[in-house]
């Protein structure tokens, strides 16, 4: 009776105690904590490079690699059943929709107030003025009056 | 009616849990609704799997305001991020990386029966974990000593030379409060995470000294791996979002 619970591994049926028995040598574990330690320095080097835009996708594209390694060895998903593999990518899949079509809306927003003749409306409101910094504007007539009240000298 | 009755009670005492409630076959650690250990363990590793897809779902959407924020105010998260201190955020991220690494070897520990290895290797993982809440408090102290809190409660110290004035302003629509309400949500709730760890590790510590755990039974050391490690997965992306980008 026991048999007929099956153990899957790697999407094949495998003895029940099977399951138990991959045993990563240590070597394999030190070698994934250097190359992270490697990718952890690259990081930090690659941020004092002016790289411009391409910046944040040259520290999207190590850390995933950097989490590859992690979900791969240390979480042990490489030699598991594939179906956690399959629970974890439909996960991606799903922050990957959440993502798109966030942006898909908010990129698209300017396009539709174009089209639609309110970009005149928005910008007479001035809401298409991003606000400004405070290391970039001078303070207000009313800020400095609030400071001459309640600040110090 | 009693036919009826006696065939049920039949059906129950036989075949329903396999082996008939012998308990010699039992390992200790077989909970009765399961057949044998490795169903046991598959249903608790697939549960473990789910539970860490809706942790990673729940941080997505934190991640997507960052992004969102980002996309809005370009200048103004470049400006912000340089004042976070990218040697600590440096150091907390060499220290959780290493705690991964003491963690999986306290599961292959447990894998292959070597128990008093497997108390060293928590520990660590544990002093690690500390080390890193023990730099977030010496950031977030700095943090709230400047003022630079989310919100409403933003009040960074200004001057204005020309005016004579100085002292601290709030409410800067727009401003740096963002970027911090970004950074304190998704730190916090990250720290939230590897608190809870610490103590899932020194439950599963106390455990290990109880003996509870062989190579025949070491799921629970696996799956509060499985957690830890989702926590240093985490802060990889944390660490260049939040420090590093330029």
């Amino acid at each position: 009776m026991s048999a007929d619970a099956k153990v899957y591994i790697k999407g094949r049926a495998a003895d029940a105690h099977e399951a138990h028995h991959h045993v990563m040598p240590i070597s394999t574990y030190l070698k994934v904590f250097g190359a992270l330690m490697v990718l952890t320095v690259l990081t930090v080097v690659v941020s004092y490079l002016d790289l411009g835009p391409l910046a944040l996708g040259v520290a999207m594209l190590v850390a995933v690699i950097k989490a590859a390694a992690v979900i791969g060895y240390f979480m042990h998903l490489k030699f598991d059943t594939r179906f956690h593999t399959f629970v974890f990518l439909s996960t991606l899949l799903f922050v990957a929709i959440f993502f798109t079509l966030t942006f898909f809306d908010l990129k698209t927003r300017d396009m539709m107030n174009q089209t639609w003749d309110s970009h005149a409306y928005a910008r007479d409101a001035g809401l298409d003025q991003k606000p400004a910094l405070r290391d970039t504007r001078p303070l207000t007539a009313e800020e400095i009056e609030h400071l001459k009240t309640h600040g110090h000298h | 009616m009693s036919t009826a009755h006696v065939g049920h009670e039949a059906a129950l005492g036989h075949d329903a849990h396999g082996d008939g409630h012998d308990h010699a076959a039992h390992p200790p650690h077989l909970r009765h609704h399961f057949d044998n250990s490795g169903q046991q363990e598959s249903a608790a590793k697939l549960g473990m799997w789910i539970f860490l897809a809706t942790e990673l779902l729940m941080f997505s959407g934190l991640f997507l305001a960052y992004f969102v924020v980002r996309s809005n105010y370009p200048e103004m998260v470049l400006e912000a991020h340089e004042r976070l201190d990218k040697i600590l955020g440096a150091i907390n991220t060499v220290v959780l990386i290493f705690s991964s690494l003491t963690m999986a070897l306290a599961v292959r520990a447990s894998q292959t029966n070597q128990r008093v290895q497997a108390r060293w290797y928590l520990l660590v993982t544990i002093l690690c974990a500390m080390t890193f809440m023990v730099v977030k408090y010496m950031e977030y102290s700095a943090k709230i000593e400047h003022g630079t809190l989310p919100g409403r409660f933003y009040a960074e110290h200004v001057q204005d030379l020309a005016a004579g004035v100085e002292g601290t302003l709030d409410r800067w629509y727009g401003g740096y409060q963002l970027f911090f309400g970004i950074y304190f949500a998704m730190t916090g709730l990250h720290g939230i995470h590897v608190l809870v760890g610490i103590g899932l590790i020194i439950w599963i510590m106390w455990k290990n000294e109880k003996g509870a755990y062989s190579s025949e039974y070491y799921t629970p050391v696996e799956n509060v791996g499985l957690y830890w490690h989702l926590v240093d997965l985490i802060w990889i992306f944390l660490f260049p979002l939040l420090y590093l980008v330029k």
